[in-house]
Parts: C-alpha cells; sequence; structure tokens
C-alpha cells in the first residue's frame, strides 16, 4: 500500500526527471572531456580504414584470376581441339537402324564420313555382316556423288582404316573391294592407284571384309546389286577384275594388294584359274596364278598343273 | 532527433560513413558520460568506461539491428560495463573508496555568487551520499530514469519487467526525497528552472 503523498512525489519526479530541489542541477554542465572525444572518434575512424582494406582485394588477386582465366581457356581450346580429330566414343553405339539411314543422305560433311566409319566398326563388333557392307556400299554411293568434298573424307578414313586393318588378326581373311568401289574408278573419282582412292578403298575393304565373306557364299544384298551393276560374279567376273589396274603393293602388303583385287579365297581363285585354262586364256591364267603365288606363296598347289587343279585342303569337285 | 535518425546513423556508420558516427556521438556523449560519472562517482573510472562503451559500439556496428532505439542498445552497454565493472572494483575491494571530488570538474558559472556555490556543494555532497546509499539495482534505474530514458527501454536494459523497473524506481525516488527533503525546504522553487525542464 502505497501513500498518496508518495504517488505524487514519484508523479512530480516521472515528470520532471529529478529529486533535487527546484533550480539546483549537480551535474547538468558535466561532459566528457575534449581529449577523450578525440580519442573516441579517432578509434571509430581507425575501424573503417581497417573495414576499408579488409575489404579491398589483395594485390596478387588479380593477375591471379587473369592467369587462371588464361589457363583454363587454353585448356578448354585444347581439349576441343583434340577431340574434333577422333570419333566420338558415343558415335560408334549408334544403331545399325539409326545409322543406315542419315548416312547416305548426309554425306556432305566430313563429321558424317567419320560417323558411317565408326558405325562400320560397331556392326563389325555386332557381327551384322549384311548391314555392315550395305553401310560400306552407302559410304561409297556417297562418295562417288560428292567429289567436291571426300578428299577429307577419305582421309580420315584412310586413316581409321588403316588402324583397324591393323589390328584385324585374321590375315587369311580375303578382302573383296566394295562393289561400289568399282564404280567409284569413274573420272570424277580419279585413278583407283591414287593414293587417297586407295586409302579409302581399303577403309572400306576393311569394314566389308566379313561381308566379303557372306558375298563369297554367294549371298549379296538388293541395295549392293543395285548400287554395283559392275560387280565381278565370279565365273565372269575374273577378266574385269584382271582388268582392273592393280596398285603396286609392298612385299608385305602383297596378300591385302592381291585381296584387294580378288575377292575369294585360295581355292575359289584357284578354280578361276582353272576356268581361264579352260577357256584357252592361258596367259591371263598365268598372270592370275603368279598374283595368287604372291598373295598365298605357301597354298600347297598341285606341281606342274598350271594350277588346273589345286592340291587344296578341301580340294573343288571337278 | 528521432529514434529512427539514430539507428539509421549507425548503419551508415556501419557502411562507413564517418560522419554519421560523429553525428551519432555528439547527441549522446553528455548524457552517456553523466550516467557513467554518476553511477562510479569517479571522473577517471568514468572516463574509462565511457572509452569502453564507444569501443564496444564501433566494434559491434556491423551486427547492429535497429530492432530497438539507438539509446537502448547504447545504454545497455554502458549497464553492461559499469556491472563488469563493479564486480571487479567488488573483488578488488575498492569499491567504496574510489570515489573523488568529481563535481569539482564542473564549470562554474560566472553568475554564481559563492555563498550559492557553497549551498550548492552542500546540496550536491547529500544527494551524493544519498545516491550512493541506493541498492544498485535501484540507483542504476533512477540514473537511467535521470539520463532520459523511458520505464520500457530501462525494464529492456536491466533486463526486467516494465512492474519491477518502476517499482525499483519509486523506492529510489522515495529514498532521495527523504534525504533531500530539508534542502528542498531551504531553497525556494525557481520557477525558471522548472520552465525549463519542460514542467
Amino acid at each position: 500500500m502505497t501513500h498518496p503523498e508518495r504517488d505524487d512525489e514519484f508523479e512530480a519526479f516521472l515528470k520532471h526527471r529529478t529529486v533535487l530541489p527546484h533550480g539546483v542541477s549537480v551535474d547538468d554542465k558535466l561532459e566528457p572531456p575534449h581529449a577523450l572525444d578525440e580519442q573516441v572518434l579517432r578509434k571509430a575512424r581507425e575501424a573503417i580504414h581497417a573495414d576499408k582494406q579488409s575489404q579491398r582485394a589483395p594485390r596478387w588477386a588479380m593477375p591471379m584470376a587473369i592467369a587462371a582465366t588464361v589457363l583454363l581457356c587454353l585448356s578448354i581450346a585444347l581439349n576441343v581441339s583434340l577431340n574434333t580429330n577422333r570419333p566420338v566414343p558415343e558415335q560408334q553405339r549408334l544403331t545399325v537402324a539409326n545409322a543406315d539411314k542419315p548416312v547416305a543422305e548426309s554425306r556432305a560433311d566430313d563429321a558424317n564420313v567419320l560417323d558411317s566409319i565408326s558405325v562400320t566398326a560397331t556392326r563389325r563388333e555386332v557381327g551384322d555382316e549384311r548391314k555392315a557392307a550395305g553401310a560400306a556400299n552407302a559410304i561409297a554411293q556417297a562418295d562417288t556423288g560428292s567429289a567436291d568434298g571426300i578428299d577429307g573424307a577419305k582421309s580420315t578414313a584412310a586413316a581409321t582404316g588403316r588402324a583397324r586393318a591393323e589390328s584385324v588378326p585374321d590375315a587369311k581373311l580375303t578382302a573383296v573391294r566394295p562393289p561400289v568401289l568399282a564404280d567409284a574408278q569413274s573420272p570424277a573419282f580419279g585413278s583407283v592407284a591414287a593414293p587417297e582412292a586407295n586409302e579409302l578403298e581399303s577403309v572400306a575393304v576393311t569394314g566389308t571384309r566379313r561381308a566379303a565373306k557372306s558375298k563369297s557364299e554367294g549371298y549379296m544384298q538388293p541395295a549392293e546389286r543395285s548400287a554395283a551393276p559392275a560387280l565381278p560374279v565370279p565365273s565372269a567376273a575374273a577378266p574385269a577384275a584382271t582388268a582392273l589396274p592393280s596398285a603396286p603393293a609392298p612385299a608385305s602388303g602383297a596378300p591385302a594388294a592381291a585381296s584387294a583385287s580378288h575377292p575369294l579365297d585360295p581355292g575359289t581363285w584357284l578354280k578361276q584359274i582353272d576356268a581361264l585354262r579352260a577357256q584357252g586364256r592361258t596367259g591371263e591364267a598365268d598372270a592370275e596364278m603368279q598374283r595368287f603365288r604372291a598373295a598365298f606363296p605357301k597354298y600347297p598347289v598341285k606341281p606342274g598343273a598350271g594350277g588346273q587343279s589345286a592340291a587344296t585342303p578341301d580340294p573343288p569337285a571337278r | 532527433m528521432t529514434p529512427d535518425d539514430d539507428g539509421d546513423l549507425m548503419l551508415r556508420y556501419a557502411r562507413g560513413d564517418m560522419r554519421a558516427f560523429e553525428t551519432l556521438y555528439s547527441r549522446h556523449r553528455a548524457a552517456l558520460y553523466r550516467y557513467l560519472a554518476r553511477h562510479t562517482r569517479n571522473l577517471e573510472t568514468a572516463n574509462d568506461l565511457f572509452q569502453e562503451v564507444w569501443s564496444k559500439v564501433i566494434v559491434s556496428r556491423d551486427r547492429y539491428e535497429p530492432r530497438a532505439q539507438f539509446r537502448t542498445f547504447l545504454y545497455r552497454i554502458a549497464h553492461n560495463c559499469f556491472i563488469d565493472h563493479y564486480r571487479r572494483a567488488a573483488v578488488r575491494h575498492e569499491s567504496n573508496g574510489g570515489e573523488d571530488g568529481w563535481e569539482s570538474a564542473l564549470p562554474g558559472s560566472d553568475q554564481d555568487r559563492p555563498d550559492t556555490r557553497a549551498e550548492q556543494a552542500q546540496i550536491t555532497a547529500q544527494y551524493r551520499a544519498a545516491l550512493a546509499a541506493l541498492p544498485a539495482e535501484q540507483r542504476d534505474v533512477f540514473l537511467l530514469y535521470e539520463s532520459g530514458l523511458s520505464l520500457d527501454e530501462i525494464a529492456t536494459i536491466n533486463a526486467v519487467g516494465m512492474e519491477t523497473a518502476k517499482s525499483r524506481l519509486r523506492y529510489a525516488v522515495a529514498k532521495l526525497r527523504a534525504t533531500l527533503a530539508p534542502m528542498a525546504e531551504a531553497f525556494p522553487p525557481n520557477v525558471a528552472a522548472m520552465q525549463e525542464r519542460g514542467a
């Protein structure tokens, strides 16, 4: 319980904020000394300067940032330039069905040539020989159609083809010149002996070796038949095959050279030679025999027979 | 002067505006110094605490948020500084021996006559004695209220309820009046001074 007088006094204090008698002031004029003011203001000023200095980037930050940016740009450019000269791994995973369509359509640029080569490799992996032959056929078709843009593709394909030919372990595998490449010896394409053409040819041959195997068994894709009207049939195509100018081949590459002009295995080849002899074309048969020897020097041939009856492990039934 | 101005000045100082701090300092320096001087009853200690308070204000400029008035923020720092000092002094057993004649530092008025000055000194001595006799909590509330803070702000600074703060203030005023009553009768009311205080 509070006293009424005290309440009045308290209310008066709340109003005037002093308990001192009227007109009396104890320390109303008390102020901090000037030196203390200076000290506080100097401290405040120093704190601001320290903030500005700490917010300022260090002296080495700008050169470091520039160097890092340049290094990053160079590494990106180098990476891009290196990756543009080799097939992208994803392209090799293209399915055969997807690859067949655009290959023939988008042959104008080199990148698509690389695509088709990669697709060929994929086909070899999956063992789809017939479609591989069709793709090679399509490549050759497009090549004959665009002679201007072929140079880059040929060089690239040659490199890829050589690499793949070296990686093929089966040296006895007889490769077949793609039928369309026979067409490619048109004037627009130039000479078959031209290095670029040979390289492209070897690539296509490499890509279609297994397809040739199926061809030797008598199978041919409809697309191939339509695209290759001059494909030499084993019996009747021997003259055409011999008429082709054969490119000079090194001794170590003789089988490859022979395989490039003769699509057959040794037994079939000997049969063709025998057929030539039977037709009385002895000179051609001898020339073929020489090429056969060069291609298969260790293949057993009955001596004195002149190749008429090859003592092959699997002698032909005559 | 509005509370928002003080908060805005503090924010501007936190962004690097030194002039804002100078304005802020000039507004609060005298009242804060008086509060500390009355509390400590020692000008040297008041100087140290005054510098410490402003140093803490400077350091905490980045963390300052104008949720309350800047004056509350400032006096809370001062209150805490004084409590720390009081604890340190209690440890050193110096709490009662550090007083000096701080009223002698006050600038004298040219109009003051010698007899008036002697009466003032007598009143001041009694006032100081009564103030020193108050419990610390009541003295603190009283000095904060004399410095111009509201009861709400005092409650915030002392971390107590507003009624508690008001009760402490009531007790402090009653004790001081009881001590100073004979002096009040000796001095006639000064109408000019009352008008000056806004009465």
